[in-house]
């Protein structure tokens, strides 16, 4: 009997010993899949026990299906029909991925049909599906390692609860922390289910420690970041630019909510840049205290309002030629960019008297990226990377939809004109006036979410614009006009640190009175 | 009270299993504490023990189930740690208790095994079928603790293993069942001349048929041998005085070696090895009758096998 053989062999061996279980969760899978209200966008409230149906039921099922799998012939099992045949560890457990494997592909297909019954277009469905397989794959492993562990039915569920009460802490629900982390949760906690089976003396060491340096490589070895981050937007190192950002002369006096003027040296007019970070370090104290030299951060707790994103036609692909129409979007400009920082200038530590200051300042630099071009119409306007983008009407009034998985690795919609690390831009074009509309937001309404597996889920956003006239008025039959959508991409950042001689800085603690930490500081040149 | 060293007792045969100082243990619980065993080839080899004397974990061993974590072993000259699938094919294993694919029928059962065994004879699954009066219809899941053992030992049997290892099989059985599973054993060993390996603390019903023993306690095995030489070895006698100022107060050292000397009014009992009856004690001389006969394997057992009990002992008042 050859090894294929063999292996095929012990799969349908398992698939009949299975067969109850199969039955079981193919019920529930196709239940799932035929009730459009799981899958879609429901309101919080009206069909809540839904929520605990798809949340909590479904994956619930498929993990005690992989548990139970595990536990038939696993290292526990002495007793095992299979242990006493001529049948290798390794066509054992080659059986029960090929199970595993089937369980998550059976799974996230059925979770496919029902999103795009339940109205989500395919290609996100299919997105949404790609970044599930492998998590929930891992999940899988994860309770089939704990019924190969355990044995009975009942301590398995039992360690498996247990074991998903410690990873609920470290983001497996919930919490967004990045997947490679969960990833690497999962792979760590089967080296210690390895190490548990190896003082059991149900391995031995040379299988547990091969075992587990293989998790380890899959942990660490970069893997698992390639495949379960696919849609990171957002390179992880950019290059470094040239340009610099050069604060101009310190007034003789500033006070709260008052501005420190920068500029951007070397700016290309066609590029979006940010100063997501500032903060000033006061040197020459007169105390040698540490709290004197810890840095003064600038603006509203820890961020920094730029309000002169100069967005212009200029910067946009596609636009050139084109003017803004009126009214101008706010902060629109076609002026060489130039910013104003402006900041609460609360200092959250006590400011002693002090002869200079280092002013430092991170800079980044982004391009804009047009996604589609789209006339303007009701309908689908965007799909891809696992979200999509549909001009619906609400309540008489165009507003765009969007659907986005959380766990996709990409961020919702952001049309905030302070961070365009997850920023769209959305433009309305004539092409017979040459003019274009940057539509700007005027309120997002009900975010919803629909979890389906603790991997696989999306919300449900909508947006009115402010041009909700001009879009109704555009939608009309005959017009030509149409939308393009961008996205903003990092294309490198810069840092920035200065030192300056002052005369007066900053006010002493004691003349803030009651402000207490809140300290008013005062520039000079 | 010592135990008899017949370990020494050198093999006829090469050796079908050989184990030199085989550690095992669960966790911090240690089961086998050095095993020394030597199977002879064709041998029909008891592996005697209590409760938790580490017999199933010894065989797991043998059989690659259970990781070999200390020691040596050795099946038909390969060693477990390096058993390959060829090799396994030629090792069969049944126990006590062992999981059956229930959904299975018998004839489905004996359609999964016969492709994992190039030697599966059809023909002996047959027979034995028929000779075990199974169903080849029946569900295994229906099936009682007597003919799910059968279906166990046919599946086992049919592929003419090389060595058969066994755990308890007895376990449970009625005596019919004992009977007819004994005889198939039998038959189909001894017509082929295959090894057999059987742990059990079932004594009685195994007696008649091996010819090798082992008794294994508090994870050692502190005697084994052929069962003939065995029975050479020691004696048990049974003196009866005539009246009661013959009976004597003391005892020599070589009558109460193995266990106290067994006094019942006129009737003394002790057993002895063989070597010691040559230089009779004169008491001996004066009783009235006098019995020797080889020990029984049950009284073997009590004396090498059964869990030692702890001095002072006895139903609290």
């Amino acid at each position: 009997m050859t090894r294929i053989a063999a292996l095929a062999h012990v799969v349908r061996y398992d698939a009949r010993r299975m067969q109850r279980w199969w039955l079981a969760y193919s019920t529930v899978l196709a239940v799932a899949a035929v009730s459009p209200a799981v899958f879609r966008g429901i309101k919080v409230g009206q069909y809540e026990p839904l929520w605990g149906y798809t949340t909590f039921l479904l994956p619930l099922t498929g993990l005690v299906f992989a548990l139970a799998l595990g536990q038939g012939d696993g290292a526990y099992d002495a007793r095992g029909f299979l242990r006493a045949k001529p049948v290798s560890d390794p066509t054992r457990a080659a059986a029960r991925l090929v199970h595993l494997l089937a369980l998550a592909l059976f799974t996230v297909a059925v979770i496919v049909l029902g999103l795009w019954h339940g109205g989500i277009g395919m290609p996100v469905a299919l997105s949404l599906a790609a970044s599930a397989v492998v998590p929930y794959f891992l999940l899988l492993l994860y309770s089939t390692s704990i019924g190969a562990s355990t044995r009975s039915l009942s301590s398995g569920l039992l360690l498996l609860f247990v074991a998903f009460l410690l990873l609920f802490p470290i983001g497996m629900f919930g919490l967004d922390l990045p997947r490679s982390l969960l990833s690497r949760s999962v792979l760590l906690s089967l080296a210690v289910i390895m190490l548990w089976l190896t003082y059991m003396g149900r391995v031995t060491w040379r299988q547990a420690v091969t075992i587990s340096m293989g998790l380890f490589t899959l942990a660490y070895g970069g893997w698992c970041a390639r495949v379960v981050d696919p849609l990171d937007r957002v390179p992880s190192n950019t290059p470094p630019i040239n340009e610099r950002v050069r604060f101009g002369a310190f007034p003789d006096s500033i006070g709260e909510r008052d501005a420190l003027p920068y500029t951007i040296e070397g700016a290309r007019a066609d590029r979006l840049y940010w100063v997501p970070d500032a903060s000033i370090m006061p040197y020459g104290s007169p105390s040698t205290s540490a709290e004197s030299s810890q840095p003064i951060r600038l603006g509203y707790g820890n961020t920094l309002r730029v309000e002169a994103f100069a967005v212009s036609p200029a910067m946009l692909p596609g636009l050139e030629g084109f003017v803004w129409a009126p009214p101008f979007p706010p902060g629109a400009s076609s002026r060489p960019l130039s910013g104003m920082a402006v900041g609460d200038m609360r200092a959250d530590a006590r400011i002693r008297d002090v002869k200079e200051v280092t002013v430092a300042a991170q800079l980044k630099r982004y391009r804009a990226e047009p996604l589609v071009t789209v006339p303007i119409a009701l309908g689908t306007w965007y799909e891809g990377g696992g979200q999509s983008l549909s001009m619906v009407v609400d309540r008489g009034l165009p507003v765009l939809e969007e659907r986005q998985s959380p766990r996709s690795g990409g961020a919702p919609l952001d049309f905030d004109r302070d961070n365009p690390s997850s920023r769209f831009d959305i433009v309305v074009i004539d092409s017979t006036t040459r003019t274009a509309h940057l539509l700007q937001p005027r309120e997002r309404t009900g975010s919803q979410a629909v979890y389906i597996l603790p991997t696989i889920g999306f919300q449900v956003m909508r947006t009115e614009f402010q041009q909700q006239e001009l879009l109704r008025a555009l939608m009309r039959p005959g017009s030509r006009s149409s939308a393009i959508v961008y996205r903003w991409i990092e294309e490198g950042h810069s840092g920035t640190s200065e030192t300056r001689m002052v005369q007066r800085w900053p006010i002493g603690p004691d003349s803030l009175g009651q402000r207490g930490l809140r300290a008013m500081v005062e520039y000079k040149r | 009270m010592s135990t008899i060293s017949l370990t020494a007792d050198a093999p006829t045969a090469p050796a079908i299993v050989s184990a030199r100082g085989v550690t095992h243990r669960y966790g911090r619980t240690p089961v086998l504490r050095g095993v020394d065993l030597e199977v002879p080839e064709g041998a029909v080899y008891a592996l005697l023990g209590a409760n938790g004397a580490g017999k199933s974990t010894m065989l797991r061993v043998l059989a690659g189930i259970e990781p070999l974590q200390g020691g040596s072993a050795t099946v038909a000259g390969v060693s477990v740690q390096k058993l390959s699938i060829a090799d396994r094919q030629r090792l069969g294993y049944v126990a006590e208790g062992q999981k059956l694919p229930d959904w299975m029928r018998l004839e489905q059962l004996e359609a999964f095994c016969a492709p994992l065994y190039p030697l599966w004879d059809a023909g002996l699954a047959a027979y034995l079928r028929g000779r075990f009066a199974l169903d080849s219809k029946q569900k295994l899941g229906t099936m009682s603790r007597g003919q799910r053992m059968k279906a166990a030992l046919l599946c086992a049997l049919a592929p003419r293993p090389q060595l058969l290892l066994m755990d308890e099989p007895f376990t449970g059985l009625d005596v019919a069942v004992k009977e007819e599973l004994i005889g198939g054993l039998l038959e189909s060993a001894g017509a082929e001349g295959w090894s057999l390996v059987i742990a059990t603390h079932d004594v009685d019903e195994i007696e008649r048929f091996v010819d090798h023993v082992g008794f294994l306690r508090d994870g050692v095995i502190g005697t084994a041998g052929s069962l003939e030489t065995l029975r050479d070895a020691l004696v048990r006698v049974e003196l009866t005085f005539s009246n009661a100022a013959d009976v004597p107060r003391s005892w020599p050292g070589a009558w109460r070696r193995f266990r106290p000397v067994e006094q019942a009014g006129l009737r003394v009992s002790a057993i002895v090895d063989r070597d010691s009856l040559a230089t009779d004690p004169a008491f001996a001389a004066q009783a009235s009758n006098r019995d020797e006969r080889p020990l029984s394997l049950r009284e073997m057992y009590m004396l090498f096998g059964a869990a030692q009990r702890h001095a002072g002992g006895g139903i609290p008042a």
